[in-house]
């Protein structure tokens, strides 16, 4: 779940708590990317989740004592972003509105995962988006974002045991749509 | 939690699942061995696997490109860090604003307490100094932001921090609001100069109480800036004007310092830029745990204390801890320190006393910790009717699920019941924030079983109002319809609802002594409850009646109120379609709290009793799963029926989706071309196990609708987030949603509205309203804010709309102000009604007038009934807290009950309703003051959107420009006192 080689989260907090605002830099660097799929995924805004993805880094800022140094981070976070991305979601209903009818992220069509993966990727991909938001959710921060069902069950407040079910679930549902497209 | 512990125990339980798990690497060892048996053995499960792994594989593939953060946040992101690294940064100071403090000190006191009731692990000494480092900090950061999201305001504030820099961003933002725009009035009391008046519109008054819109924009912004520094050399400033913009300044302090002393250049310092400085000064340094006395100043400007030097007392701690609080000002007055005894005493009762709701004095001596103690603070500090004990959860207090359907039943620990209406409004979507760090928890289970942890609570205190009076509640919702000018728009579009549920609900609320969220109130709903007597068709389908009256009530600017009455014709029982019925019943566990699952089968069999012999009825229940009660049973077997509903018992969690598919499917398999065929969903909540996903239970109800199989859905004891999802179930299943809370109530639903209630006469019903431009002026919707549907889809049959039963009355109501001088004879406002007749696929249209000249002069003279749905509707605005109805107080519409309990003295539901404003009056007065921060977003809030409004008047005078400066430039500086105070 370690996107990047290089120091430890725990040990980059610790600089920058001891004064290193580079060592801040780094953790952004290496989470960036992964909060902002999450978010964009969330929110599918991409300009909704890099408010949420800037303010989970201004929380971290300030709330980096309660953190800790145990380099579990990525949980954190990832809990600090969804919990934005929903008030963001609740708090303005015609972004709810909007982001309702809008079509599925540009990742679904992203063509260069076409390319690069074919078509069943592609596929799979377009699935995925239509997915209900809470399996699309865990399954996200579980294949791609790499967090066990543990930390999805602290990131998410829910139960391991749902976590679980909703991946089986996913994962059913997913097999499903791929067999009867096979079947075409 | 019973449902939770329910899904770790089943999960994973078929072998397929804990394949999934095996190959999502989650299985424990006990797992694996007992799947790779499997395995070897099944060649089938085998390829399952490949095909799992597979899927997997291409899903990893499928990974999203890992975008980065646009370069200017970045920088944003890189300067905040070097300014937190720094080791004197102003990072701390976030967390330490006075009035968060006081929050801090609740979760102090209450998290103490808790510890020791909990078992006592720590000595309360050890509690207090733990508490106060760590835990107090993320409830309050948490609170501050859910605050700030509650009023909306996060995102332009914090949210978009870039945003707000160019001011232009955030002005745009405010400007898109307009539509909900008009200028607010001078407090009571408030001694402005006289403004110039519109001459014109001036005409137009009605009333003395209703002011024309340039009087009340021009007197509300002479308050605003009489408010400042300007007016007040010449007219020294009152006390509260003062205490209320220093509040705005977040000044406190010192003002009340200043204020003691009576001595206006004091206040005038206090007041102008110097103030800063010193108030700073006052500010506790960081480690302290304690809130200042700044913290205090939350409550001036309120009026809730008459004597401002006792302030003080209010704040004093332990002496070590006051030094840093003692005033820089001549002039204050001293701080008692009453003797240190152990901080969780001193703090909570600190707390109960910021509260302004104990100001007896305590023995301060009383060793802290004790049940009673707490138990007493805390029940100052949440309402004098709240029970109150606590609960310290051990691991399972991470395990919440608040919001959700309420279990209440678990957690033999103990646990602190308070009723707190108001608490959902935040607490309402809560379910996902779970899984804390075990620590000491206060949770507070309302009485609907639902359950709050400590700083929701906390919480609840930043949503009261003070008195509630409206001009408090400008800001605090954002549901309301917006004030539409008639020329650029003057087409209403709405789908017909018949729901009665928020109504009934709200009556639950009350009479358990809450006050609804204002999330609950739906005022369509409110309207559409009340008989409103219109004639009823004798062969169309629709008969359609426009009213006009004047209303004594401030929403519509000019005064008035239109009325379109739809009335569907009648069906005798006789005469009505033949049934076939299925009762889904929920009886999960939650269904036995207040003896809901009683409730449901003593309604359920008042409705069998309604019953034909030509009738069938099915029964399913579900809890985990669904299960087959009764098959599809002919009318004239009712003992059958009966018996069935009567055995129905309770256990387990809400699996609503299996309930309804097999509910449908039963009915699907009954299904009867000449009869009306309808799932009866009976439930207190939202489903919790098997598809919990919302828009997927709608989509396959949608499904099933689409083959003419309705849907009614009966909700019985729920809170605010089961109603949003009965409501939604019952629009996209193609039915109403009725909210059951006695058995009155369902007599009502099943008795005297049987057939309504059972028999669809028109499907997809829109209502279209057009206001004549030349006649009226601007206009407003009340209610149906969920329901609108786009002007241009009026006559789209793809797009679904309500549906309407017999004898249903369907009532819209607007707000409108009217031209001067228009030629008699015109036309004022049409309505259109478009509806395709029940088993017919060919849309009806029909279309009303209302001429100039045929609505009423008088609201007093005007048909009981109209004024029952003005009053009806305006309550509803009112108890939403809508920005229209701010200017009405319950008062007022206790005046108009009255007169309306009189009129219509045999109809028990006008005096149900006098009873209810009563009762809510009653409520309202009882509420505690809110926080100051609140105070200062609302006032900063209000003052950016009156900055627009008077920026749209056209041909403005030099003087008005003149004061439009020094209100942007006013604004500015509260925005920028609000993004400090905030920490930005």
């Amino acid at each position: 779940m370690d996107p990047a080689a290089g120091p430890a989260d725990g040990t980059l907090l610790a600089s920058f708590l001891a004064g290193d605002a580079g060592a801040f830099d780094l953790l952004v660097e290496r989470w960036q990317g992964p909060l902002l799929r999450f978010a964009t995924s969330l929110l599918r805004s991409e300009e909704a989740a890099e408010d949420a993805v800037q303010e989970s880094f201004l929380r971290l800022i300030r709330k980096t004592p309660e953190v800790g140094s145990d380099g579990v981070l990525g949980p954190w976070l990832f809990r600090v972003c969804r919990n934005l991305c929903y008030d963001a979601m609740k708090t303005d209903t015609r972004e709810r509105k909007r982001r309702e009818k809008a079509t599925p992220p540009a990742e679904a069509a992203n063509p260069a995962a076409t390319a690069e993966h074919g078509e069943l990727t592609a596929l799979v991909s377009q699935e995925m988006n239509r997915l209900p938001e809470r399996e699309r959710e865990v399954l996200r921060l579980k294949v791609h974002e790499g967090l066990s069902y543990q930390q999805i069950a602290d990131v998410t407040g829910l139960a391991t045991g749902t976590i679980g079910w909703l991946i089986h679930n996913s994962l059913n549902h997913l097999c499903d749509r791929l067999r009867a497209v096979e079947a075409l | 939690m019973t449902h939770t512990n329910d899904d770790q125990q089943r999960f994973p339980e078929t072998l397929e699942e804990k394949l999934t798990a095996l190959i999502m690497g989650e299985l424990d060892a006990a797992g694996r061995a007992e799947v790779e048996a499997a395995l070897a053995a099944d060649p089938a499960l085998r390829a399952r696997q490949a095909e799992l792994e597979s899927l997997l594989g291409t899903l990893r593939q499928a990974e999203p490109p890992s975008p980065a953060l646009r370069a200017d946040r970045r920088a944003e992101l890189r300067q905040a860090a070097a300014v937190a690294a720094a080791p004197t940064g102003p990072r701390s100071g976030l967390l330490r604003l006075p009035q968060l403090m006081k929050w801090a000190a609740v979760f102090v006191a209450v998290a103490g307490g808790a510890w020791w009731f909990g078992g006592g692990v720590t000595q309360p000494d050890a509690v207090s100094s733990e508490m106060a480092s760590a835990p107090a900090s993320e409830p309050e950061a948490d609170l501050r932001y859910e605050h700030l999201a509650e009023l909306g305001y996060v995102d332009k504030l914090e949210g978009g921090l870039h945003e707000l820099g160019t001011a232009d961003g955030f002005h745009k933002g405010l400007v898109e609001e307009l539509g909900y725009v008009r200028p607010q009035e001078g407090r009571e009391g408030d001694a402005s100069t006289p403004a110039p008046v519109d001459e014109a519109r001036s005409k137009l008054t009605k009333d003395s109480r209703t002011r024309t819109e340039s009087e009340i924009a021009l007197r509300s912004l002479g308050y605003a800036v009489q408010k400042g520094q300007e007016a007040a050399p010449n007219q020294p400033p009152q006390r509260d004007e003062v205490m209320f913009l220093a509040e705005s300044l977040g000044e406190l302090t010192d003002v009340s310092v200043a204020l003691d002393a009576e001595a206006p250049e004091q206040i005038l310092a206090a007041v102008g830029g110097e103030a800063k400085t010193i108030a700073g000064g006052t500010f506790r340094g960081p480690g302290d745990a304690v809130p200042p006395a700044g913290g205090g100043g939350s409550n001036f400007g309120l009026g809730q204390e008459p004597d401002l030097g006792l302030s003080w007392d209010r704040y004093s701690t332990d002496p070590q801890a006051g030094a840093a609080v003692a005033p820089a000002t001549p002039g204050a007055p001293s701080t008692p320190a009453p003797p240190a005894t152990g901080a969780p005493a001193n703090e909570a009762q600190a707390l109960a006393q910021s509260q302004g709701l104990a100001t007896r004095p305590r023995a301060s001596g009383k060793a802290p910790g004790k049940k009673e103690e707490l138990g007493r603070v805390l029940q100052d500090s949440l309402g004098s009717d709240a029970k109150a004990g606590f609960a310290a959860t051990g691991e399972a207090s991470g395990e919440e699920f608040f919001g959700d359907t309420a279990d209440g039943d678990d957690d033999g620990n103990g646990a602190a019941y308070g009723r707190f209406g108001y608490v959902e409004d935040l607490a309402g979507e809560r379910g996902r924030r779970r899984q804390r760090p075990a620590e000491p928890r206060l949770i507070v289970i309302d009485g609907y079983g639902r359950r709050y942890h400590d700083h929701h609570v906390v919480q609840d205190y930043l949503c009261r109002q003070p008195k509630e009076t409206p001009r408090d509640m400008f800001f605090r919702y954002y549901g309301d319809n917006p004030m539409v000018r008639a020329e650029e728009d003057g087409l209403s579009t709405f789908a017909a609802d018949v729901d009665t549920a928020s109504y009934a609900l709200a009556r639950k609320y009350l009479t358990d002594g809450n006050l609804p969220p204002k999330a609950a109130i739906r005022t369509e709903e409110f309207v559409n409850y009340f008989n409103h007597g219109l004639a009823a068709p004798a062969e169309e389908d629709f008969a359609v009646t426009i009213d006009y009256a004047p209303t004594p009530f401030s929403g519509g600017p000019g005064g008035g109120m239109f009325r379109f009455g739809v009335k569907a014709r009648e069906v005798d029982r006789e005469s009505r379609k033949p049934l076939n019925l299925v009762f889904v019943v929920d009886r999960s566990g939650s269904m036995a709290d207040g003896n809901r699952i009683e409730l449901v089968k003593r309604s359920l069999e008042l409705l069998v009793d309604q019953l034909r012999d030509d009738d069938t009825v099915g029964i399913v229940a579900f809890e985990s799963h669904a299960h087959l009660i009764l098959e599809p049973t002919p009318g004239y077997e009712r003992y059958k029926i009966r018996e069935a509903v009567r055995g129905l018992t309770t256990g387990g969690s809400t699996n609503a989706e299996a309930g309804l598919v097999m509910g449908y499917e039963l009915a699907e398999k009954a299904y009867r071309a000449q009869a009306s065929n309808r799932v009866v969903l009976c439930s207190d909540g939202v489903a919790n196990t098997g598809e919990t996903d919302q828009g997927r239970i709608l989509e396959r109800i949608q499904r099933f609708s689409e083959q003419q199989i309705d849907l009614t859905a009966i909700g019985v004891g729920m809170g605010n987030h089961n109603d949003v999802f009965l409501e939604q179930i019952a629009d996209t299943g193609n039915g109403a949603c009725h909210y059951v809370d006695d058995f009155e109530e369902a007599k009502r639903v099943f008795v005297e509205r049987f057939t309504g209630t059972m028999q669809t006469i028109a499907r997809d019903v829109k209502i279209q309203v057009e206001f004549n431009p030349g006649v009226i002026k601007r206009w407003r919707q009340l209610g149906y804010e969920n329901r609108a549907i786009a002007d241009a889809d009026f006559r789209n049959d793809a797009v679904d709309a309500g549906e309407i039963g017999a004898g249903h009355e369907v009532i819209g109501l607007y707000e409108a102000e009217g031209h001067i001088g228009v030629a008699i004879g015109d036309w004022v406002a049409k309505v259109r009604l478009r509806w395709f007749p029940d088993g017919s696929r060919e849309a009806v249209e029909t279309e009303t007038v209302l001429a100039l000249g045929e609505g009423g002069s008088r609201f007093e003279l005007a048909d009981p009934r109209f004024r029952l749905g003005a009053v009806a509707a305006q309550y509803a605005e009112v108890l939403r807290r809508s920005y229209w109805a701010r200017e009405d107080s319950y008062s007022d519409l206790v005046v108009e009950a009255e007169k309306l309990a009189r009129d219509l003295p045999k109809d028990p539901q006008v005096r149900e309703l006098r009873d209810m404003i009563l009762l809510t009056r009653k409520l309202v007065e009882q509420l505690p003051p809110r926080d100051d921060l609140a105070i200062l977003i609302d006032e900063a809030r209000r003052l950016r959107l009156l900055e627009a409004e008077v920026d749209q008047v056209e041909n403005r005078s030099t003087e008005l420009e003149a004061r439009l400066g020094e209100l942007r430039q006013r604004n500015d500086e509260l925005e920028q006192q609000i993004r400090d105070l905030l920490g930005g």
